[in-house]
Order: C-alpha cells, then sequence, then structure tokens
C-alpha cells in the first residue's frame, strides 16, 4: 500500500513536469499501449460494418439477427411510447359518463348501417363465388384481420416507415399487408418479437400494383416521398383515366390481396410532346394520422398458426368452389 | 486522497449514451417532419464526448456498438451507422489531445465537419444500397448538431464532474 501510494506521488510528479496535466492519463496510456493499436482496431470494426451491410443487404436470413437486434431495443421504443399511451389512457378515464354514452349511441348507429350493408354483400358474395366457379376461375376474398397500434417513435426520417406493436409473437410475417380502417397503407419490412417495421405506400422505393376501379386498368403506384402523392408511371396519353377514379389493388404479384381501395386520381396530364401521361393520385388512408392499422392474413390457419405457404391457399379455394 | 485511478461509473456512459437513443426516437415528425429530419444525432454526439473526456474507456468499440444500435433503432442497413461512426470516432480519439485543449469555436466546427463525413458516408452508403434520400434538409443534422455540441459538452462535463466519472 505504502509502495503504490508512493509510485502514485512520484508519476504525478513526473507527469507534472512532463506535460502540466495530471499523469492519471499517463498511467493509463500505458496500459492501453498494450492492447491492439487504434489503427488495428478501426480496421477491424470498419471491417465488421461492411460485412454487416453486404449481409443484411443481400441474405433473408440476416433478418434473424435484425430481429434479435429489436428485442434490445424494444425497451427504449417503450420508454419514448409511454408518455403518448400515458396521456390516450388518461384522456379515457377521465371521460364522462354523457360523452361515453354518446360515443356508444353514435357507435351503435353506425354498427346497424354497416351490418346493413354487409346483409347485401353476403349475397353478392355468394353470386360472385358461383359465377367465378362457372368460369372457373377462384377468387379469394376470405381475408383475416388483426388490429395493431402504431408505437409513437420516431424511424429513419428520410424513409416513411412507421411501427407496429405487433411481431413474430402474434405471427406476423415479412410483407404483409397493413391496412388501415380506409385502404391500404403499406407492407411489414421488418419483423422483431413484440414489434414490426412497416413501410408505407408513399415511400420512395415502394411500388403497389393497382387497377382503376371504374375500367379495370392495370398499373403500379409509386411513392413520392409525399404522404399524400403518389404516381403512376407509364400510362399511355390515350388512356381512359379521370381525375377521381378509385385505385384499388390487383392483387398481382401475391402480396396484397385484390379489391382493397388504394388511392384516387387528382391529376391527369396530358401532353402532347410526352409519350406518357403523368398521373398522380392521393392515398385514400391518412398516412400521417393512422393510429390503428389491421394486419390481414389470406387464411385463418395463416392468423392463428405459423405458416409460410400463401399460394396453396388459392389452389385450395379453388378447389372448393368448383 | 486516491491516487490510484480505476475506471469506475460505466454506468454514467451508457445511461447518457441511452439518453441519446431517447431523443433520437422522440416522435417529432408528428408536429414537423422538418423537425424530425433536422434532429441532432444526440447518440454519437455523446459518445463523441465520451471519446474526448475518457479515450481510455470510451473509443471506437463504443462507437461501433452504438452505432449498431443505431441502425437497429431507426430501421436502418444495420452496419451503416456503425461504419461512420467508427470512422468519425477514429479521427476523435486519435486527436483528442488538440481538441480537448482548442476552443469552443473550433470544437464545434470540428464536430460540424465530423457529422457532415458521417452523413457523406451514410448517403453513400444508402445510395449504394438503392435507397434514395431525396431533399438539402439531410444535411441540416449537421449544422443543429454542431448547434447542439457546446450544451452537450458542457452538460456532460458537469454531469461528468459530479458523478466523479473518471
Amino acid at each position: 500500500m505504502p509502495a503504490g501510494v508512493l509510485s502514485g506521488i512520484l508519476s504525478e510528479s513526473i507527469g507534472r513536469v512532463h506535460q502540466g496535466r495530471v499523469l492519471r492519463r499517463f498511467t493509463i496510456k500505458l496500459i492501453f499501449t498494450s492492447g491492439p493499436s487504434i489503427i488495428a482496431r478501426l480496421l477491424v470494426l470498419v471491417a465488421l460494418s461492411l460485412v454487416l451491410i453486404m449481409l443484411d443487404y443481400h441474405f433473408d436470413s440476416f433478418e434473424k439477427v435484425r430481429s434479435a437486434l429489436g428485442i434490445a431495443t424494444y425497451p427504449v421504443r417503450q420508454v419514448v411510447n409511454a408518455p403518448a399511451e400515458a396521456r390516450e389512457y388518461i384522456a379515457n378515464s377521465i371521460k364522462s359518463r354523457s360523452e361515453l354514452l354518446k360515443t356508444i349511441e353514435e357507435q351503435r348507429t353506425q354498427l346497424t348501417l354497416q351490418k346493413y350493408q354487409l346483409q347485401k354483400l353476403e349475397s353478392l358474395k355468394a353470386e360472385n363465388i358461383r359465377l367465378r366457379s362457372s368460369l372457373r376461375s377462384s377468387f379469394d376474398i376470405s381475408d383475416f384481420v388483426t388490429i395493431g397500434k402504431i408505437i409513437n417513435v420516431d424511424l429513419d426520417p428520410f424513409k416513411h416507415h412507421v411501427l407496429i406493436n405487433k411481431g413474430n409473437r402474434d405471427n406476423v410475417s415479412i410483407n404483409q399487408p397493413i391496412l388501415s380502417s380506409e385502404g391500404v397503407i403499406g407492407q411489414t419490412v421488418h419483423v422483431s418479437w413484440k414489434s414490426s417495421e412497416i413501410v408505407l405506400i408513399s415511400d420512395p422505393s415502394h411500388a403497389i400494383p393497382v387497377r382503376v376501379n371504374r375500367t379495370g386498368l392495370r398499373s403500379i403506384a409509386i411513392g413520392t416521398g409525399t404522404t399524400t402523392r403518389l404516381e403512376l408511371p407509364y400510362i399511355p396519353t390515350n388512356t381512359d383515366i379521370a381525375v377521381g377514379d378509385l385505385l384499388e389493388t390487383s392483387g398481382m404479384g401475391g402480396r396484397f390481396p385484390a379489391g382493397y381501395p388504394v388511392a384516387r386520381i387528382t391529376e391527369v396530364t396530358n401532353d402532347p410532346g410526352q409519350p406518357f401521361a403523368v398521373v398522380t393520385a392521393e392515398p385514400i388512408a391518412k398516412l400521417d394520422q393512422v393510429v390503428e392499422v389491421l394486419l390481414v392474413w389470406r387464411d385463418q390457419q395463416d392468423a392463428l398458426k405459423e405458416k409460410k405457404c400463401c399460394a396453396c391457399t388459392s389452389d385450395k379455394k379453388q378447389a372448393d368452389t368448383q | 486522497m486516491n491516487t490510484e485511478v480505476k475506471a469506475n461509473n460505466n454506468w454514467v456512459i451508457y445511461s447518457t449514451i441511452l439518453l441519446g437513443f431517447i431523443l433520437l426516437i422522440l416522435p417529432l415528425s408528428k408536429y414537423s417532419l422538418l423537425l424530425a429530419q433536422i434532429r441532432p444525432e444526440f447518440p454519437i454526439l455523446i459518445v463523441y464526448y465520451w471519446c474526448l473526456a475518457l479515450p481510455e474507456r470510451t473509443g471506437l468499440a463504443t462507437a461501433w456498438a452504438t452505432g449498431i444500435f443505431q441502425d437497429s433503432l431507426t430501421g436502418s442497413l444495420i452496419g451503416i451507422h456503425a461504419l461512420t461512426f467508427v470512422l468519425t470516432a477514429f479521427i476523435m480519439t486519435r486527436f483528442y489531445q488538440r481538441i480537448r485543449v482548442s476552443s469552443m469555436w473550433s470544437q464545434t466546427f470540428t464536430v460540424l465537419g465530423l457529422i457532415l463525413f458521417h452523413k457523406l458516408i451514410f448517403l453513400w452508403a444508402t445510395s449504394a444500397t438503392n435507397q434514395q434520400i431525396l431533399g438539402f434538409q439531410y444535411w441540416g443534422a449537421a449544422i443543429t448538431s454542431a448547434i447542439f455540441w457546446p450544451l452537450i459538452f458542457f452538460g456532460l462535463r458537469n454531469i461528468r464532474k459530479q458523478l466523479g466519472v473518471r
């Protein structure tokens, strides 16, 4: 102990002479010079980062690593989301009785109206299936949904991604379609244990196969980076497409089930000098105000159990209808 | 007086970085997208401070781990933030003696340069992997980060002195 104190005093005085500052850095640096040099550490870590980028970019199976990392980041996201949840909870618990009664009354009326519409839908559905089966084509209408909520955290502000509170635990899978009560809003890109990240249809890297409800014209709606604008490329100038036309999912590509509303045409510009018309549309769902989302499964078994195959669903239905 | 210096209070370093992450994902885009886009890069600024203050303890490994965590948190490709953070933290760690004694003004400009460098590599890495970043506001975060640097520097120095982190 005295030796330690002595060497401490000694080294401190030497340090003062050498650097004019306290010596403790000097002693610690001595310890650290025995480790790998800073250049070596830099090279190793840079190489490791580059390898991770490549792995994440090229291999889907790397998603498992990301999912595991998502569990580590989950508490931080929960902490950030907590105030919003608390505010909602408090707002709900201090609502007056009359206000609640009013809401219940409104919703009951709405429910009755929607039940009435459903009655007609059932007969239409049956008729449609009968007609389609006479044409020997399959018609997939039975989808199953779960309700999820958006988690109040910011992700990369230059991408249109949001986080929802359903994940592996709830059998969410990658590329699963996500709707709001109004229309399609996007699909899942990363799935973690209790949360998953969804890309909105307005993200510049996202495109969704659509069809014009009125004419059946098929196209693709590409995100522009603005939540209120989608673009339809390569529409010839003489195409029958007009402002106000409804775009719905066409079911092409197999990711989005057919027939859900996506957007409404807001602008059609025909420039005679250009080979294609400039067609823009506005998403029907308010992408920046969505609070609750619907996760869609093709099949109840997918919704309940872990199941990968999607193509077999429609085959089975075809067999059923014939 | 205790002359033997041991690494202590690790939790202070980690919890300040965690605080940086919380600031990073606070939901600002609900109120103003621009504000969210020019939000300072809090976690790496905090790591820079610790690189400057305790270069023996906080260095490239911490920067790398912070980067991986940020990649997971913000949903970017795993490794992009880690790469840029390691490269810029290397500059900080390599020249900490010069940066530490320089004035607050020149420190702020150093941080501006480092964050611009980080943004540049990040842009390169994201566009190399087929993603687009639109708009000039992308570079705004470098300026706000530099503006926030004195605040972070003095704030964390206070915390470090109060809690005796060495």
